[in-house]
């Protein structure tokens, strides 16, 4: 797979020893940018040509240790569901890179603990309390489409993607609208770091920094949105502690900002090279929910691990108790045991069961939240911006969450967005 | 038509209730209602494919 054995002895010389010397693979093309219309085609060779479960080596030191990999869908849903199994201890640990121990609430608790969580936040996160929160999208995304006019295109991930998850979710949370340009800025330090760990530092410390400070405020003077709700809040009858509540509030603002920009830059990215995609949402807009599910199982942004609690085999290929396994989305959605023709893009796909959202009890939080967002932004995007295609030949894109910073789109045909009273006379 | 339903399983992806609203009815929370329910013949259809849609597999058609 591209890397010489010889190589993956020096790279991977912290193997351990009980994995099989055959089952160390580095599937180079799941970790470099690429240029095509579907960036995440190179994930075939992986999903074909190695074994249902391998070894990714550690490769950088400090980053993270090797890990195990699973690239099947149905050990892919086995690893999500069997949380008897499988522990979400230690997930997504940006606390510890500026020396925090607080966990990542509710992402890194195991049931049974983890559901007191879940019900304390999913009441904010339900279908029918994103259906309060439409309209409010709604304007915020109508207020950037605004800003396009006069203009024959735009940057669609820097100057629309990036902006309206942070809008929305500074709503939501009930943080002050000031707080744009610095949540933008730590946001895009650690999406965008590019294995500069200061740099990510840098925005993990500035994040919590202010909601440490934020919660100090709230806390002698509540206030409207979730975050005060939670300062606030109980569990089991009690107040949450210290460490409960940044957890919380820093695993909402991780998990609020940067997946949201990332899927609408692949999804804009996708429809400005592939006309036949857009003209079909131009013509039938009542295909969006379809289209965003779609898109949803073709862009995974995510490949989730999870800790094995104790020692068993998957495939006869033995895991050790604290060895952890990586379920790769990217190969598990392609699984065409449960997708017909994988690599196309079908809008009327049904079922349409992908785990991008991840499953079991850990089923992404803002799932719902999400959703909504990518299909209101399609919605009056394509509502109001005539047809579009890239400015410049396709630019490089990372097969997963770090995706790209820039798509810049052109106009084709009419000239402007259309006007802003337009567009209060149809979202009314 | 029946449905069964593995309640304690439901993750709230809430993809049934997405695909056949008209049966699959939601709790505040976002999660499956109920455990069973009979389905009246006209909305059969509608019932199988939102059983289908489901990722953890929780629904059961009982014929």
């Amino acid at each position: 797979m591209g890397v010489l054995l010889a190589d993956m002895e020096t790279l991977a010389s912290d193997v351990p020893p009980h994995v099989p010397r055959e089952l160390v693979r580095y599937p180079a093309e799941l970790d470099t940018p690429n240029c095509l219309v579907d960036p995440f085609s190179v994930t075939e060779k992986a999903r074909t040509e190695l074994p249902p479960v391998f070894y990714w080596p550690k490769l950088r030191p400090g980053i993270s240790a090797g890990f195990w990999v699973v690239t099947r869908y149905e050990d892919i849903r086995e690893v999500y569901q069997n949380s008897e199994l499988y522990s979400n201890q230690g997930a997504v640990n940006f606390p510890s890179l500026v020396g925090e121990n607080f966990p990542m609430i509710p992402l890194s608790i195991d049931p049974p603990e983890h559901g007191k969580y879940r019900i304390l936040l999913n009441p904010w996160f339900s279908p029918k309390a994103i259906t309060g929160l439409e309209s409010a999208i709604r304007s915020t995304i109508n207020a950037l489409i605004d800003s396009f006019q006069g203009r024959n295109g735009c940057d669609v991930a820097y100057e629309f993607g990036r902006i309206y998850p942070v809008r929305v979710f500074l709503g939501l949370m009930g943080f002050p609208l000031e707080m744009m340009e610095e949540f933008l800025a730590w946001e895009y330090a650690i999406l965008h770091a590019e294995g500069d760990v200061e740099r990510m530092r840098w925005g993990v410390a500035g994040a919590i920094g202010f909601l440490r400070g934020y919660i100090a405020k709230l806390r002698t003077e509540p206030a409207e949105g979730l975050a005060s709700r939670i300062v606030h809040g109980q569990v089991e009858g009690r107040p949450l502690t210290d460490d409960e509540i940044i957890g919380t509030l820093f695993f909402l603002w991780v998990g609020g900002l940067d997946t949201v920009a990332a899927s609408t830059a692949l999804m804009f990215r996708r429809l400005a090279l592939c006309p036949e995609l857009q003209a079909r949402l131009r013509a039938d807009p009542g295909l969006i929910p379809d289209a965003v599910e779609e898109f949803l199982r073709v862009q995974p942004l995510v490949n989730s691990s999870r800790l094995a609690k104790q020692d068993h085999e998957i495939h006869g290929v033995k895991i050790r108790r604290g060895e952890r396994v990586m379920c790769l989305n990217v190969t598990g959605n392609f699984d065409p045991q449960e997708f017909a023709s994988p690599r196309e893009v079908r809008f009327e796909r049904s079922p349409n069961r992908h785990f991008t959202l991840a499953g079991g009890p850990h089923r992404c939080l803002g799932s719902h939240l999400a959703r909504r967002e990518l299909a209101i932004a399609l919605a009056e995007f394509l509502r109001r911006v005539p047809p579009f295609a890239l400015d410049g030949p396709p630019g490089p894109v990372f097969p997963g969450l770090i995706a790209t910073a820039h798509v810049p789109v052109i106009w084709q045909g009419a000239v402007s967005p259309a006007d802003a009273a337009g567009a209060e006379r149809s979202a009314s | 038509m029946k449905l069964q339903v593995r309640k304690s399983g439901c993750a709230g992806h809430a993809r049934c209730a997405a695909v056949a609203p008209d049966v699959f009815e939601l709790d505040d929370d976002g999660y499956i209602a109920f455990e069973a329910k009979d389905v009246p013949p006209e909305m059969e259809a509608s019932a199988r494919r939102g059983a289908r849609a489901c990722p953890e597999r929780i629904i059961e058609v009982q014929d």
